[in-house]
Formats: structure tokens, sequence, C-alpha cells
């Protein structure tokens, strides 16, 4: 590394003698010493991990800390107070909901709390005396077979039944759910596999499911039925004894009908639905103005997510010093340099901090259903992930990885083919920087990050990371393992490529294929 | 000829020179960066920046504090900007505080832990002696009404209801003024203690709830001070049933006695024959670190530089009221601490840096009882010789929309769009007259209403008993004065920031003038 530096530094010599005024004007902005003092308090243990429901609201502050910065270089809030709202709510299940088997006489045959709710109705709800119908296996089922009734089905396919496999095929279950569900019965009873004695696969389902999750406040697919993960038991109590399922699905898996049979007088109450409580969640979005009277209708987006991890359960913190806190920073610095400029770019720049990435890239989520800036406004978005650390021995845990971390001179840069000239433009300033593109990480890493939101809307991404090190999502993520030389780079790329991008004449964007 | 006019030129183009670069500084002092500053040091996730919070909002407005420092590029007065303030913090431990009734051999008839003592020592304390039941403990003027006639308090535990026959009979409140009357009495008297007890007819409680929550809060002081100057009484305050079990052996209830004054119009005091008294207050001490945020501009004259001046603002305020409701104290004191930190950066901008050195301190438990500001007085970054003047900035963001009237009360004088409280000792005429003519040059209209009544009540008190001129700010008292409505909608970022230019032009003058200012009327402690 001693030598790549110092290769670097000469580098970094004579591209200094070869830039324009507007670049130095900014690229003097940019400066370890900034990038060191807003990471020192963003991924301080006061925050105690950026994340929502500590006792602290780190979150929060990180938020202001970064609006008061925005507003201290001048730059225009895009919402109010720089804040948008993102309608985020946090569902939690009810321990008050229960499934009951009850005759004719309305007398209860079997009632448990032992369910999983695959998939949740709008509202909470109260069922009562719904006649029940098995299905098998759920192929070949009529829409009038099901109508107004719960359909009970087991898990698997007549195959795995028979070579008794009680694995849980996800893709197989997923998609018999979303056929079932679109018959519109009153309810799907999804039955656990009788082969599992130990309720293994409930178990951890039901545990998994159990979990507090987090998501945008947005109607579910598939409408206002209730989907429940349930066990044998209980259709054993609807048939009337034990194994009686078991039979039944014998009988089934020998033949090739569908075995709808009608259960006689019993039928099922059933109490569902989910504690939603919404959470205060914000992006922090600052914008600078574009020069030019027709091309400031379009912008340019430079985005990291500001949350982490919170704490773990001994109250250690994940400060996450490079997830995200270098690309929060980073970002900030290249705002910095952006308003520094006395010629304004001609296009808008969007400056974006988003918030719930770790709880699955829902700020970004929101924010491209309700931009500033229309997507086919949006020429690039920048995204930055990770971008402070440089190759350690100790990371080498990462050797399988497509994503390992890189040496000094390394950058992942990964686009999609929108535009691909913004890649050209990146490579043409990676070199003047004596920095080495990466740009062959596989296409799932389109997904892994907040660009993905971007990208799904057909706009032209740019993801700078350095990659997966030994510390990540561990509580080593912290600010003496940075490399702000490094982030330095980085923000200097961000500020001259987009530079560039802001300031093109004319930008042609690829339609989309669909 | 021709050489001393190019001398003038030259001198000219550096003079311009100079004035350019002081309005380039002066100018990058703006509402903007105020604000942006404010909003963060305001919000409700700074928690009223107190001691004890849930959160600890006043440790990160520390280091939002230090960092900005660090960005502006000031160097440390400490390490790491913070100096360290081992503060004291003193609870009354409710298991052994007690007021006891014993009988003359001993035996205790009679104990309540329902007690609490005002303002007397943070140690442990026990109180014994004999009781006088004293009524209201009043003395009227007009009618002569006077309950300790006739009767001594030497070294008693005088014991009396709160408020007066007249505000009995008008229905009116407790009021503070009338109770402490009666504390000079009890002092005057010789009494060892002065129990409070509330009057029955009394109808609101909630005053002595609040009085109970101020005592004993846990009371702030520095480590190692000594005790603050004692007073020569102690001051209690107990419950009605109290009150009732004290004046037991006249075969009557508090209520009764109240009445037979009420109607006899005549005090019904006696000393209690049966029952001494024996209190016990002990009080739990523990350590509390605070921290002031020192930072420092060198001075750029190679002998000056050892003298300085001080900016201070107190960056602590009052904390949460429960219920979730936070005193955000924009203007109490957010408004100088972010002021502050723009008049650091004017002074940074400044190519070539003011001759003497200059000293940012904010300081914390201004609250409390200018606890910061003391401790810095006492470990000071340059000695309190070498330090010229202290400008202490303490609510400098609101301003009504004319100049109150000149005899308006000191609670309802919040400042004009134009004017602005300096609050000063006036030690140094020539610091005044500078202050006078920068006033002029802003248009600022000063006003030395409140040094009398203020010259003891924020930080620079402790820079003034040390023999240093000062200068406290202020843009007046308002209705919002420590509520939890002191919020950030309510500031004139304008007039915040005319307050800091005129701050920074003050400051520049003097640590940059040759001579040190002349202190001419040193303070007379």
């Amino acid at each position: 590394m001693g030598i790549a530096k110092t290769i670097s530094t000469i580098f970094g010599v004579f591209f200094f003698v070869l830039i324009t005024n507007a670049q130095k004007e900014g690229l003097e902005k940019i400066d370890t010493f900034d990038l060191k003092t807003h990471l020192t308090f963003i991924a301080s243990d006061e925050l105690q991990g950026r994340r929502f429901g500590t006792e602290v609201d780190g979150l929060g502050i990180a938020a202001d800390y970064i609006a008061a910065n925005a507003r201290r270089l001048g730059l225009k809030p895009g919402f109010p107070d720089y804040f948008q709202q993102v309608d985020l709510v946090s569902t939690k299940t009810d321990a008050s909901n229960f499934i009951e088997v009850v005759n004719e006489k309305g007398n209860s045959l079997y009632k448990s709390d032992l369910l999983v709710e695959m998939h949740h109705p709008e509202e909470p709800q109260l069922l009562k005396n719904i006649p029940v119908v098995l299905a098998g296996f759920g192929d070949n089922i009529n829409r009038k077979d099901v109508k107004e009734k719960a359909v009970v089905v087991s898990v698997g396919s007549k195959e795995s039944y028979n070579e008794s496999s009680s694995r849980w095929n996800n893709r197989l279950e997923r998609a018999k759910m979303d056929s079932l569900i679109a018959l519109k019965p009153a309810l799907v009873l999804v039955v656990s596999s009788v082969a599992d004695k130990q309720d293994k696969a409930f178990k951890q389902i039901k545990s998994w499911y159990g979990r507090e999750r987090f998501g945008l406040a947005k109607p579910e697919n598939g409408g206002n039925v209730a989907i429940l993960l349930v066990l044998p038991e209980l259709v054993d109590a609807l048939l009337g004894g034990n194994n009686e399922y078991e039979k039944y699905l014998n009988e089934t898996a020998g033949t090739d009908k569908p075995g709808v049979r009608e259960v006689d007088g019993n039928t099922v109450n059933v109490k569902d639905g989910r504690l939603q409580i919404p959470v205060d969640a914000k992006n922090v979005v600052a914008i600078l103005e574009g020069s030019d009277p027709e091309l400031k209708n379009e912008c340019v987006v430079f985005m990291a997510h500001y949350d982490h991890l919170g704490m773990d359960e001994n109250g250690e913190v994940y400060n996450g010093a490079d997830d995200n806190g270098s690309g929060t920073v980073t970002i900030m610095e290249v705002a910095e340099a952006f308003a520094a400029l006395h010629k304004k770019p001609k296009r808008s720049i969007v400056f974006l901090w988003v918030t719930g990435e770790e709880l699955g890239l829902l700020g970004s989520e929101y924010y491209t259903s309700n931009p500033v800036f229309p997507p086919e406004k949006t020429v690039a978005c920048f995204n930055l992930d990770m971008v402070g650390r440089v190759f350690e021995d100790r990371d080498t845990v990462w050797n399988r990885s497509a994503k390992r971390v890189k040496d000094f001179d390394g950058l992942f840069t990964l686009s999609n083919n929108v535009w691909p000239e913004l890649q050209d433009i990146n490579q043409k300033f990676c070199k003047k920087l004596g920095l080495e593109p990466d740009t062959t990480l596989p296409p799932p890493f389109l997904r892994s990050s907040d660009h993905y939101h971007f990208h799904k809307n057909n706009i032209p991404i740019l993801n700078y990371a350095t990659g997966y090190h030994a510390d990540y999502h561990k509580i080593g993520d912290e600010v003496d393992k940075i490399n702000f030389e490094k982030m330095k780079r980085v923000a200097e790329l961000c500020f001259l490529v987009g530079l560039e991008v802001a300031n093109k004449p004319h930008i042609k964007i690829n339609t989309p294929d669909q | 000829m021709i050489k001393t006019r190019l001398m003038l030129v030259a001198l000219l183009v550096y003079i311009s020179g100079s004035v350019v670069a002081q309005k380039e500084a002066l100018e990058s002092i703006c509402e903007n960066d105020l604000r942006a500053h404010l909003e963060f040091i305001a919000s409700d996730l700074m928690q009223g920046r107190d001691f004890y919070t849930e959160t600890p909002g006043l440790e990160m407005t520390a280091e939002y504090l230090k960092g900005q420092c660090r960005r502006i590029g000031l160097e440390p007065g400490f390490e790491d900007y913070f100096q360290e303030v081992e503060l004291t913090s003193s609870e009354p431990d409710w298991d052994q505080t007690w007021f006891q009734l014993r009988s003359r051999d001993g035996e205790v008839v009679y104990q309540t832990k329902d007690i609490f003592s005002l303002g007397g020592a943070t140690e442990n304390d026990t109180i014994t002696g004999d009781i006088l039941f004293a009524g209201y403990g009043w003395y009227n003027n007009d009618t002569k009404y006077n309950d300790t006639e006739g009767l001594s308090l030497k070294d008693k535990i005088v014991v009396v209801m709160t408020r007066t026959p007249e505000m009995v009979k008008d229905g009116k409140e407790l009021a503070m003024n009338v109770e402490s009357l009666k504390m000079q009495k009890a002092v005057l008297g010789g009494a060892k203690a002065l129990l409070f007890v509330p009057d029955p007819l009394n109808p609101d409680t909630g005053f002595l709830d609040d009085i109970k929550k101020y005592a004993t809060g846990g009371m702030l002081q520095l480590k190692g001070t000594k005790e603050r100057r004692r007073m020569p009484l102690k001051i209690l305050f107990g419950t009605t049933e109290l009150g009732d079990q004290i004046v037991k052996e006249s075969g009557k209830t508090l209520t009764v006695i109240q009445q037979e004054i009420g109607e006899s119009g005549s005090p019904k005091s006696f000393d209690v024959e049966n029952t001494k008294a024996n209190v016990q207050l002990i009080r739990n001490v523990s350590t509390v670190e605070g921290k002031n945020v020192v930072a420092v501009i060198k001075g750029s004259d190679p002998v000056l530089k050892n003298e300085c001046i001080v900016y201070t603002a107190h960056y602590d305020h009052l904390g949460t009221a429960g219920e979730g409701e936070v005193y955000n104290g924009a203007d109490d004191n957010g408004t100088g601490t972010v002021a502050l930190l723009e008049i650091a950066e004017a002074f940074q901008q400044m190519k070539k840096k003011p001759k003497r050195s200059i000293v940012f301190a904010w300081v914390t438990g201004e609250e409390k009882g200018l606890l910061g500001s003391n401790y810095y007085s006492q470990y000071p970054v340059f000695s309190m010789e070498n330090t010229l003047a202290d400008i202490n900035l303490d609510m400098v963001g609101r301003s009504a929309e004319v100049e109150p009237a000149p005899e308006a009360a000191v609670e309802k004088s919040l400042a004009g769009p134009n004017g602005l409280y300096i609050v000063s000792g006036k030690q140094s005429s020539e610091l005044m007259e500078i202050s006078n003519d920068i006033c002029r040059e802003l248009d600022l209209i000063p006003s030395d209403k409140l040094s009398e009544a203020f010259l003891t009540r924020s930080d620079y008190y402790h820079f003034y008993k040390n023999g240093v001129p000062v200068l406290g700010l202020s843009t007046g008292l308002h209705d919002d004065y420590h509520k939890v409505s002191d919020e950030v909608e309510k500031i004139d970022y304008t007039k915040m920031k005319r307050v800091a230019q005129y701050s920074f032009l003050v400051g520049e003058k003097v640590a940059n003038q040759k001579k040190r200012i002349v202190v001419d009327k040193p303070a007379v402690e």
C-alpha cells in the first residue's frame, strides 16, 4: 500500500494541473478533516446505532445533524425543514389471535393460538362459523368449490408427500398461496407437514413471522383474504379424530384427483389481523437548484442511507462507521463542494439521505414513489453504501464474495445499462484520480442497496462501494478503522462525475425493454 | 514627496484591505447559519440540555459544539475541547429523613417522613429543640396583629401556617414574598428553624409541590467548593397533618385554630409544652461530570497573544417537564450558544488574526448556579489577569415589536427591534466607549437598565468578581422565559445576527488594539 499511495499521490499532482477552475473550486472543499469530524459525530456511541426504537433517538439526531449542515451550506430544503416524512409502520403479531373449531351446536372442539399469519387482511377481523372445504395440495381447485369457505390445503405437493419430505419450499408455497387467494375464498388454511412430527418447520416460520417488521404503509397485494399456517391437529379436530387428516392426505396423494371434500357440520372461528404502529421516519432531502433555465428541471441524485442496526442485546452499539456513516458524510462533503461553486451546474442536484435501508430499502422506495423530480427527469442516481474501508488481512473472510473489500486504489462502481455513457464518464475520472473501477459485480447486486428502486424506475445508477470487510454488520465497524484518504477520493470522484453529468448538454436515456 | 504619496497609497490599500477583510468576516455571520445550528440545539431530541434527563441531550450538545469547533478549525482550549467540571449532587435520603415529636422523657410520640428542607445544608443535619407554634408567623403593621407578641423565638423550632389572616380572608393564593417576610422575622428572633405547614384553608397545594421539586431535585455544586453562605435558619416544609400533631396538646386541630384566629382577629400562638422536635435530614452526595466546551484562536502578536478576551455562553437549560414536554430553551440559551459558533467562525475567516488570543467558552450548569463559568474562572486558559474582557451572550434572540417603555418592569423588559441590554460593572470606560461606538455603527440602542438587577445573575459574574470588565448581552426577559414555550419559532434571527456582529466587532477591537484597555473603575467586592 505504501507504493500504491505514492503513485496515487503522483497522479494527484498531475491531475491538479489539468483540472478546470470549477472543478478546483469544489475539490478544495473536500478534505479528510471534515469527513472525520462529521463521521465522529454520526458514528458515536451516543447515537446508539441509528435505528428506530433505541432509547436515545439517535436516528433522529443524525437526521437533525445532516439537516443543520445542509442549511448551513445554503442548500434548499427538498421538503419542509429538509425532512420527507416516510409513511413507515411497524407490524407486530397480535397475541390475542386464535383459531377455533366448533360443532353445529356451537361447542368448542379445539381452540389454539398456534397459527402463523402468512397474509394479513387489511383490518383485523373476527370470522364466525365459516364452513370448511379440504382441497388436497391445492392443485386444480375451482372458484365455486371454495366460495365463502375456509379452504384447507397441505404444504408440499403430492410428490413431496409421497417422499415423506417435510422441507419447506418457499417458492412452491408462495405460488400456491397466490393461486388460492385469487379464487377469493373466505380464508386459506395451509397445514404444516404431517411428516414433521416435531413441527420444526412450523416453529421456525412462526418465530420468523413473529418478529417486529417494518414496511411502508400501503395495501398488501392479494386483497382482504387471510392466509394462516396451522397444525395438522386442527384438521384432525375438524374431521373428528386423531390422524384423520393424514388418512385423507394418503388417499388424495394416491390419486390424480384434486381431493376436494367438504367438511360436514364443524366450522371454524378465526380472529386475525396485525398490530400496526406508525413510525416517525424521515429522509433528509436538500437541493441545489440548477443554473440552466431548461435543464434545471432535470436532476442528479446523490444518495446514501443514514440508518444502521441499533444495539445488540448486551447494550453494545453498532456504530456503523463504514455502513453507512461513510456514505452519509461523504455526501455531506460532496454537497459542500457543489455549494461552493460560483457557477452552479446546469441541472439541479438532489442530496438524499434515506432512512430504513437496513429494514428493506424503505426510505429509497418511498422517495422514488414520491420524488422531488420525477423519474424521467432524473438523469443519474449515485448511491454510496460503505465507501470507507481498505483491505486488511482479516478481510479474507470475504474471499468467496465477489465484493470483498478493495485495496487503496480499487472501487466497486456498479451501473445499469439505462445510460451506458455514465459508466464511461465514471471510468474517465477514475483514471484521472488513479482509482481502479471494478464493474464486474453480477446483477443481484443491483438489488442489494437503495439504488435498486432507482434502477427499477429506469433511472441510470452508479453505486460506489469499497466492499465487504471483516467488521461488516459487526460491533467492530468503528471510526478508527476508516481510511479517510480513501473516502476523500470517493468524494472527489462523486463530485467530478456528478459535475460533468449535471452539465452535460443532452442525455439520452434508453427506454425500458418492456 | 512621491515617496510619501506612495506610502499613503500603500497605507490606504492596506487599511481598505483590512476593512474589506473585516467586512467579509462580519458578513459571514448570517441568519441562515444561526438557524441551522439553533434548530439542532433546541430540538426535542436534546431533551432540554440538562443533567439527569432520560437521554443525554446535554452531552450530545457538547459533542455537537465540539464537532463544530473542529470543523471551523479552532484550537482546543483543553484536551479534545472539553474542560471537565466536577460537580457534586446532593439529594435527600428519604429513608433517613424524618420529623419526630418526642415526649419530655424522650419517647417518640409521632414521626413523619413527609418533610423537606429548602436552601439548607448540603450535608447531613439534625435539629432538636423546643417548639413554638406561632399561628401564621405574621405581623401586620396597620392592624398591629402580631403572632409572636410577647413570645421568645430564640433557639426554638417555630411552626407557622402558610399565608396570612388577610390573605385567607380575601381568598388569596400563597405568595413566596409573604412567606419570606416570615423567614426574616424568624431570623431576627433567633429561631433555630422555621417549619411551614400548609394552612388548612389553602386552596393551592401545587405551589408547595413546586418548591418541593426544586428543593429535592438534586442540587448541584462544584466539587470541593466551600459550603455556600449558610442560611442562619433552617427552612422546613411539612404537612397539615404534622401541624395537627404539633398543636394536639391544645385539644384543637389546625383547622379549628385557623377559624378562631379568623373570627377573633387575634393570635392563638403558644409554646408547645409536652413535646420537643427531633428532625433528621440525611442527604446522599454523588459526583456528576459536567463539561465546558472551550476553543481558542491564538493571537497573531508574539507578545500580546498571551492576553485574551473571552466569549462565554451557557449551553445548558432546564431539561424536561414530565409528560414528554421539553424545555427547548431556544432563546435561553440556544441563541447565545449558536451565536458564539458564528462569532468564532467569523474570527477564523480573518486571514490575519487579532493580536490577542480569543477564547470561546460554552459553559455548563448556568441554570444550576453559574457553575461552569465559576469553574472556568478558577481554571482558565489564560489567567484572569491576562483576560481583558468577557463578552457573555445569554438570551439574545428575541424582540418586541416596539421598544419597552422606560418605566416597564424588568419582567416585561423585552427589547424592541433595535434594543440591546448590556449588563456591565462599567469597570472600563474605554470598553463602554467602544461598545457605544459599535452600537451606533450597527444602529443598536444599548440599555443599561438590567445591570443592577442582573450583575450577579449570569456567567459574567465570575469574571466581574475577578476584576475582568464584562459585557453581558441580552435582549431581555419575555413571557416564555423558563417555560416550555421558549421555542425556535419565536426567534428573531436578524436581531441575533446583529448582536453577534456587535460582539464580534467589540471583541475584534479590544483584541486588536495596541494598548490594553484601561480599567479605570475596578470592581469593588
